[in-house]
């Protein structure tokens, strides 16, 4: 699958999930300021809550559950970190990524629809209704949204011609596409968000079930959790860069100075949004997916598709 | 204490300088518990938990500390009970009878969470009495696969032998659990004694996913059956009846029955209630569910004795035109609207109001915040997405009239319309005193709340206006009689909703309308 040419860069290997901590670990901490500031409290105090809460989760004793299948449930756990890191594998940074893969729009894409499982898993192997309904209510989210999302990443490789994710980035010397793809990259944000469970589409680990997914874990399983949901955040909020922000284009900064800060300008855009609206019901998102973004999505692939036939891309 | 103590101390205890650290920058993660008549010490706590910045537990999966708030001697006891059995050291339990004591308890139970030598203890006495009902009961040791890893606050231990048997008792705390699901006490419990518990839920055959198998409801499930008709398996709470399918671990396979769609789906059994965060003190819904939506439910209700409950929304409110009563009423509503907007997952916008609530409540700095408040209360109002969310759910016409033992009586109009109409008036009893175009009662002088005598007995010579606990009474018993046919056929998202945008003040119910409390 890797051609002679997919450059892999293994030094990225020990890079790549220390930037993708602090990035989850920046979604967290924002996170928690801004509903410090929603509740009247200092939010810089709140920076360090995420940490407080690691500490207590590390000191926590772990659980276990009659009839739980134990081996399946933490493996679910496991996967979402897992392919929070595996995902990032393929994203640039100033034009060099771990595995430039000439299918990586595809291997990130595959990075996602695992985390399907593995929260099914989490949420089915822990023997528990909450779980289990926090498991059927990502499916759902991923049945909604998952198809909206194929097509705005396809979106992306259709008008670079590639799916390789540095090409895709090169393409976009003239004119970003964001311009020239809006509807693609707004659904791929909504998509972001689902796909990692975040405000407004965490009702898989809703406060309505008691944590859903989350509700079991305890200890060190669930800071695995947790720590995987805040990764799968940042890694989709980096993979936008290449794929409509540019990379790593931009004036006088090096190139993987740009990466990072569109990163975290996109990661921060999405915390933001987080706590602007309330949860979206996962009994009518369906709806919305299947009937509005999905069309909106695919007329936007066949304009991109025209222009690339007609030469304007 | 010193470094030299610590390292002393250490060897001692076999607590390590990390753990003691971890312990140290952990955040206390309180689970609420509150029962009929704990109003005040639910509020107090909520406020101090606000003020130090920490965040109220879900599940005891992640609290470190128990509050129960309120009086004992309700079934809410009993399910504090085993929720406690399923948290893991380190935990501090503490009860707040009222609220001046609410800051100093939480400070309690950190010092006790601190202390890990003790906590260590109090882990190891644990491991030994399962150990003792293991031998007791003779079970077979049975193994469900399960590793437990090291512990960053056990070094050195017989870690093998200390593991075996932790992993028994969280099994049995989690039997526990599950029976009830999770925090969710079934009213039907209250009679047994935890021996004779524990033994029911040794029996092979409780339990599925979810846990429903409840082994204490006997009785009952299995009338669910007779009622529901068609299901091929039992239960199975009874070793001898069932002949479901046997998994692992002596649980058994679900019974099925025909869903809406006609498909032969799992039924499960579950319970919400009384344990549950942004839930109304008391309430118990018991549930028939297969996936996520709902079959049949019934509403119980566990109350402590009528003496115990005091009314928390009630007194202040007796002059309607009184500025500190509308405020009060506002507060009330306040404290509904948030924990709705909690259920509907916008944490930040519920953050919001729990201060409004608590501002409105204790009016130092009351001028402060107004414009914040508004904003707020606008954003809520206007939002698309909520009252897209809450289209057509819950829908209570108008007009009805509910038949009670004797007489019936008509539903308050309070409750008439559906969800986002309920929300509406919560939102236009804040907007009362919030917004500058109607009256500017948010600056009015603090509430002085004056208790009085217990309004039960006095109700002929009752004020022109009727108490705030009465309306509300009225309004929770209607709430309460509609709850399970409103709920049916619907998905648990739309029953917290439902439930959420109901808010039944059961303290209320059971002081006023007592007969109505014990249905």
């Amino acid at each position: 699958m890797i051609d002679a040419d997919d450059a892999v860069h293994w030094w990225g290997l020990v890079l790549a999930p220390a930037l993708l901590a602090a990035y989850a670990y920046a979604a967290a901490a924002g996170s928690a300021a801004r509903t410090a500031r929603a509740s009247g409290a200092p939010a810089a105090a709140a920076l360090a809550a995420p940490a407080r809460e690691a500490a207590g989760l590390l000191l926590r004793r772990r659980r276990t559950v009659p009839g739980a299948d134990t081996l399946l449930w933490r493996v679910g756990i496991a996967s979402v970190p897992v392919a929070a890191v595996m995902a990032v594998l393929v994203v640039p940074v100033g034009g060099r990524a771990i595995a430039d893969l000439s299918i990586g729009v595809v291997w990130f894409n595959a990075m996602e629809v695992l985390l399907w499982g593995g929260m099914w898993l989490a949420g089915w192997g822990a023997n528990s209704v909450w779980g289990l309904v926090g498991g059927y209510r990502y499916l759902i989210q991923g049945l909604s949204h998952e198809l909206p999302h194929m097509f705005a990443l396809t979106t992306a490789a259709v008008g670079a011609g590639s799916l390789r994710v540095g090409d895709i980035a090169a393409a976009q010397q003239d004119v970003w596409f964001v311009l020239v793809m809006p509807a693609a990259f707004v659904v791929y944000l909504v998509s972001a968000l689902a796909m990692s469970f975040w405000p407004p589409f965490d009702q898989p680990v809703g406060r309505d079930l008691s944590g859903g997914a989350a509700a079991e874990p305890s200890g060190p399983d669930r800071l695995v959790l947790l720590a995987g949901r805040h990764a799968m955040l940042a890694a989709a909020a980096a993979m936008a860069v290449p794929l409509f922000l540019g990379g790593g284009a931009g004036p006088l900064l090096p190139g993987w100075a740009w990466s990072l800060l569109k990163a975290a300008a996109v990661l921060a855009l999405l915390v933001w949004a987080g706590g602007r609206v309330p949860a979206v019901r996962m009994d009518r998102f369906a709806e919305v997916g299947w009937v509005v973004l999905l069309p909106l999505v695919l007329l936007q692939a066949l304009a991109v598709s025209v222009f690339v036939v007609a030469g304007w891309m | 204490m010193d470094m030299r103590a610590d390292a002393a101390a250490d060897r001692t205890t076999g607590v390590s300088g990390i753990a003691r650290w971890l312990a140290h920058v952990s955040a206390q993660r309180p689970l609420l518990v509150t029962a009929v008549g704990g109003t005040e010490c639910r509020l107090a706590v909520e406020r101090v938990v606000r003020e130090r910045g920490l965040r109220r537990a879900l599940s005891p999966s992640e609290a470190d500390t128990l509050v129960e708030c309120g009086p004992a001697g309700s079934g809410v006891d009993e399910a504090a009970e085993r929720v406690w059995d399923q948290m893991g050291e380190p935990r501090a339990r503490v009860r707040v009878r009222s609220a001046e004591e609410a800051g100093a308890r939480i400070d309690e139970a950190r010092i006790a969470l601190l202390d890990l030598p003790a906590q260590r203890r109090a882990a190891a006495r644990r491991t030994d009495a399962d150990r003792v009902e293991d031998q007791e009961s003779a079970e077979p040791g049975t193994d469900d696969g399960a590793q437990t890893a090291d512990e960053a606050e056990d070094p050195g231990q017989d870690r093998q032998d200390r593991h075996d048997h932790r992993e028994h008792r969280d099994r049995q705390a989690r039997s526990r659990h599950h029976d009830g699901q999770s925090h969710h006490a079934h009213e039907d419990r209250q009679g047994h004694g935890r021996d004779d518990a524990e033994e029911h839920e040794r029996a092979p055959g409780r339990g599925e996913h979810g846990g429903h198998g409840n082994a204490h409801g006997h009785g009952q499930d299995h009338d669910r059956e007779e009622e529901g008709g068609g299901q091929e398996d039992h239960e199975g709470h009874d070793h001898h009846d069932h002949h479901g399918m046997e998994l692992p671990g002596g649980l058994v396979m679900a019974d099925r029955g025909d869903d809406r769609d006609g498909l032969r789906l799992d039924r499960l059994h579950i319970a919400i209630g009384p344990v549950q965060a942004d839930w109304p003190a008391g309430l118990v819904l018991g549930l028939t569910v297969q996936g996520d939506v709902v079959q049949e439910a019934e509403v119980a209700v566990q109350t402590p004795s009528v003496e115990d409950v005091s009314v928390f929304w009630d007194d202040i409110a007796r002059e309607t035109l009184d500025p500190g009563a509308l405020r009060f009423r506002a507060a009330a509503s306040a404290d509904s609207l948030q924990r709705f907007l909690a259920v509907a997952g916008w944490p930040d916008a519920a953050a919001t109001g729990l201060l409004l609530r608590d501002t409105l409540l204790v009016p130092e700095g009351q001028a402060t915040g107004r414009t914040r408040f508004t904003r707020w209360l606008r954003r809520v109002r206007r939002s698309k997405l909520l009252r897209w969310s809450l289209r057509g759910l819950g829908p209570i016409p108008g007009g009805d009239r509910l038949a009670g033992p004797t007489e019936s009586w008509p539903v308050p109009a309070r409750l008439h319309g559906d969800a986002a109409a309920r929300v509406g008036r919560w939102i236009d009893d804040i907007a009362a005193v919030l917004m500058p175009d109607t009256s500017d009662t948010f600056l009015a002088p603090p509430i002085s709340r004056e208790r009085s005598g217990p309004p039960a007995g006095g109700l002929s010579s009752a004020p022109p206006f009727p108490p705030l606990g009465r309306e509300r009474a009225e309004y929770a018993r209607a709430a309460v009689a509609l709850l399970p046919d409103m709920v049916a056929g619907q998905e648990l998202a739309a029953v917290r909703l439902v439930v959420a945008s109901l808010d039944p003040d059961l303290e209320s119910l059971a002081v006023y309308l007592p007969e109505a409390a014990h249905d």
